[in-house]
């Protein structure tokens, strides 16, 4: 199976990787362990980590040194492979600059059809998302099956 | 496609030094990452002093922890050691972080607040104003309707744009201080009039009645609008100096409303037509006691009702709010078992000094932190049970901390906890 999506370029680069599918916006400032990338905020995505991984989010959120703790990961070996957004901004262009990796803008509906564990590459030169396998989608269920935090459970995530 | 006007393909070139060609480069990635077609001139721009890596992260970058060095390598992310003469473009620093009279209240203690000291001193070295608050505006850089701003500091943003009228993106530590060296930012979003009108309308049911109310709504609409621009239709005039400091600063919390209006009291929005560019936008919210309620639910995380550790100014108190709590603690005393925070900015607390706030405060018990954030206080035992006014430090608290237990409520309810240290706040 391998399914191109087209969307925009945001930083220059091609690079392949296990996506991380967020369904909701990625923050900076207490959004993950620096040191691992590992997720420490309350979300559906809580407790994995976003090192080395394609991740896909839909907006960038929170504090505006979202930069500054993104750079902080490549400090600290725990960097993504790339980033794949649904509605980029500022924050995401920055710290897809400071990280030099790979970043595409893609619309809300082409983004559902990536699932976390799926193996795909990302070409910001030309600003496409590759789907080049099906992953290991259990991932994803032991995510969804976790218990929602109190406050997840007060704020339906939107789809 | 970016064009570069001929000033700037010579920074980009290098024929005005190494530092304005590295950012120079830096901002033209960003500018195309962006999809931005020029740059415009600015001439303020906000920093943000304190926000680095802890110090490990930088030693292991930087072994020397050379100032140069550090700024090089994470401000303008490069490897190569940048030595800086000047900013071209007048600029601001926003907080450290650190109170250099309280190193062991902070975390990373001496060490941090040390190289806290050495950023100070290089900022003020290259030409940058240490205001060291994250509300510049109530300091002495208060930009003009129109004005084209680099900020970062995400309650500073919004509150430039929705209630000053000045022009900024949501500017990150390296894009701004590439805009200091440069005096450039990308001609991009909310530095185009057209960005900036409202695309959703937004119809209050019930008043906000105080700041924390303000709070409350504008948790709850960065938490469901994003990225978009409201224009609040009918909402009163809070006729305070805070109120919409905390609606700012929420908004930009569980969101990204860097830009809001208000008709009848925000610049760009004399009525709603204006602030949504000659038409009433399609898309109608509400916001009535079911989303105000949820919002609180939200930012009340605890179950204990004995409270350890109390912060207020999150953002920075400015005068108003420090002359009202120096009214309400003269004369009282903390319990025991209570720590008060409350951090400020080095101008206000200089007038705070000489109008007698600051004895009023600090004989009660609590502790009055310039310059720095509540954030960066230690907390010793995750178990520890915070309160506080701000909505932002009450969402931050536990992913910055590990503090599980937040209250949220009226500085008022703070107050009561930190004199009788039970928790007594409901939403009224």
């Amino acid at each position: 199976m391998s399914e191109t999506i087209r969307g925009r370029g945001i930083y220059p680069g091609v690079v392949e990787g296990e996506a991380l599918v967020m369904e909701d916006c990625l923050g900076g400032y207490g959004a993950f362990n620096v040191r691992t990338g590992e997720i420490i905020e309350a979300s559906p995505n809580k407790g994995h980590s976003v090192a080395g991984k394609v991740v896909f989010f839909r907006r960038a959120k929170g504090s505006s040194s979202w930069s500054i703790w993104h750079q902080a990961l490549k400090f600290t070996g725990s960097a993504p492979a790339a980033y794949v957004v649904q509605e980029s901004n500022t924050q995401v262009a920055l710290g897809a600059v400071v990280l030099r990796i790979p970043a595409v803008e893609l619309g809300r509906a082409t983004a559902a059809k990536v699932a976390t564990g799926d193996w795909v590459r990302v070409n910001g030169d030309e600003g496409t998302v590759e789907i080049i396998g099906a992953g290991n989608r259990v991932t994803q269920a032991a995510c969804e099956a976790a218990k929602p935090s109190r406050d997840l459970a007060s704020h339906p995530t939107e789809r | 496609m970016l064009k570069l006007k001929p000033d700037e393909q010579e920074m980009l070139e290098g024929r005005q030094g190494r530092a304005r060609q590295v950012a120079m480069s830096l901002l033209a990635r960003y500018a195309e990452g962006l999809g931005a077609e020029s740059f415009v001139d600015t001439n303020n721009v906000t920093l943000i002093a304190g926000t680095l890596p802890d110090i490990d992260i930088l030693r292991s970058v930087v072994p020397s922890l050379d100032v140069d060095a550090i700024a090089s390598k994470v401000f303008l992310d490069s490897d190569e050691t940048i030595v800086v003469d000047k900013v071209r473009a007048f600029t601001t620093a926003n907080a450290t972080h650190r109170d250099q009279r309280y190193p062991t209240l902070q975390r990373g203690g001496q060490e941090a607040c040390d190289l806290m000291q050495s950023i100070e001193r290089y900022l003020k070295r290259i030409g940058v104003v240490n205001l060291l608050t994250c509300t510049p505006y109530q300091s002495g850089n208060s930009p003009r309707k129109g004005e084209h701003c680099a900020w970062n500091e995400s309650s500073a943003q919004a509150y430039c744009n929705s209630v000053l009228g000045g022009r900024t993106n949501i500017e990150g530590q390296h894009s701004a201080f590439a805009s200091a060296l440069t005096g450039k930012t990308p001609l991009w979003g909310l530095h185009l009039e057209e960005n900036r009108r409202a695309d959703i309308r937004v119809e209050v049911q019930c008043q906000p009645r105080s700041t924390q109310d303000w709070y409350l709504m504008g948790y709850h609409f960065g938490a469901t609008l994003g990225q978009r621009i409201p224009v609040y239709s009918n909402l009163d005039d809070p006729r305070d100096l805070y109120s919409l400091i905390a609606f700012s600063a929420a908004g930009m919390t569980t969101g990204s409303i860097a830009m809001y209006h208000i008709v009848g009291v925000t610049p760009e929005a004399p009525t709603l037509e204006a602030a949504a560019g000659g038409r009433s936008p399609k898309d109608v919210v509400t916001y009535g006691e079911a989303e105000r309620a949820q919002a609180y639910e939200r930012l009340n995380s605890s179950d204990t009702r004995a409270v350890d550790v109390i912060i207020l100014g999150c953002p920075h108190y400015g005068l108003e709010r420090m002359k009202e709590l120096a009214e309400k603690l003269e004369g009282r005393k903390l319990h025991d078992n209570v720590a008060l925070y409350v951090t400020t900015m080095r101008s206000v607390k200089a007038i705070m000094d000489r109008e007698g706030y600051s004895d009023a405060i600090t004989q009660a018990g609590a502790v009055i932190m310039e310059d720095s954030c509540g954030l960066v206080l230690n907390m010793v035992d995750p178990s520890m049970v915070v309160a506080t006014d701000s909505a932002k430090m009450a969402h931050y608290v536990p992913g910055t901390t590990g503090v599980r237990q937040v209250w949220f409520g009226t500085t008022d309810e703070c107050i009561r906890a930190a004199v009788s240290g039970t928790w007594s706040g409901e939403l009224r």
